[in-house]
């Protein structure tokens, strides 16, 4: 029914071959499925962040990361401290 | 502090070596995971999906006995008093709690996944707090979020998509960490 052979499937879902958009497509509608394609405006700041996170060990992205979670919960815990009605 | 109490420092490292002393088999997912992958974006909980073998699930009630954990849940400021054992566990599908060391989610089939086996398939090991913990794949990251759907979701998944697809240019780079 997709006209394709399983070793191409196999490719697929091994990353080692892109399937192409119409195939993309073609398989999304056997699926019983559309596709529905948008644009949105390219930011690239997390993307820096992430790039710059993966200069660093896998300890010191989680210990970064957990300084943060904590100075923001203590940003949050002293503005709840202060917004009185 | 022995309250569980959500005004406690997040320390995920104290979590996680509770959990491998009690011998639980399980494996990182969500944000934590997304952060060791290079997100960005930081979590304020650690994630796990457990194996749900009654033996393990056995070990897990254990360890959550030593974290103090009580449920938490949105509106309620005090997170509840938590009974559990193995049957318990197995029962729920999401336990979101609260320990001594932070927040602790539960997810035996996370969004999107089948649970541990599928995800432990891919998973890979990294040394953490002198732990070795098992992360899974940063494909499965994206596949959880993507099915997930919520807000914070949503605002991770572009680069995850975008690290994805450079480690698959990358050859080698699917085993880096």
């Amino acid at each position: 029914m997709a006209s394709t052979t399983q070793s191409a499937v196999a490719r697929w879902e091994s990353g080692g071959v892109d399937p192409g958009f119409d195939t993309v497509r073609r398989l999304v509608r056997l699926c019983g499925f559309s596709l529905a394609v948008g644009l949105d405006r390219r930011d690239d700041s997390d993307l820096t962040q992430a790039r710059r996170q993966l200069g660093l060990s896998p300890q010191r992205r989680v210990d970064r990361m957990v300084d943060s979670a904590n100075s923001l919960a203590a940003i949050r815990g002293s503005l709840a401290g202060t917004s009185v009605g | 502090m022995a309250d569980g109490g959500g005004a406690q420092a997040f320390d995920p490292g104290q979590i996680l070596r509770v959990l491998v002393t009690h011998r639980v088999n399980f494996v990182l997912i969500g944000g934590m995971a997304a952060v060791l992958y290079g997100s960005p974006l930081p979590t304020l909980d650690v994630d796990i999906t457990p194996e749900r073998q009654r033996d393990n699930l056995a070990r897990l009630s254990n360890a959550l006995t030593e974290l103090d954990a009580r449920l938490r849940a949105d509106g309620i400021d005090q997170p509840l008093p938590f009974g559990h054992d193995a049957d318990s566990l197995a029962d729920g599908g999401v336990w979101n709690l609260s320990t001594r060391y932070g927040d602790l989610d539960i997810s035996m089939t996370p969004s999107g996944t089948s649970g541990f086996a599928d995800l432990r398939r891919d998973a890979r090991a990294v040394e953490l707090y002198g732990l070795s913990i098992r992360v899974i794949s940063l494909a499965d990251v994206i596949r959880s979020k993507e099915a997930a759907g919520r807000d914070k979701d949503r605002r991770v998944l572009p680069v995850l998509r975008e690290l994805l697809a450079e480690r698959g240019h990358d050859r080698g780079g699917r085993d880096r960490w």
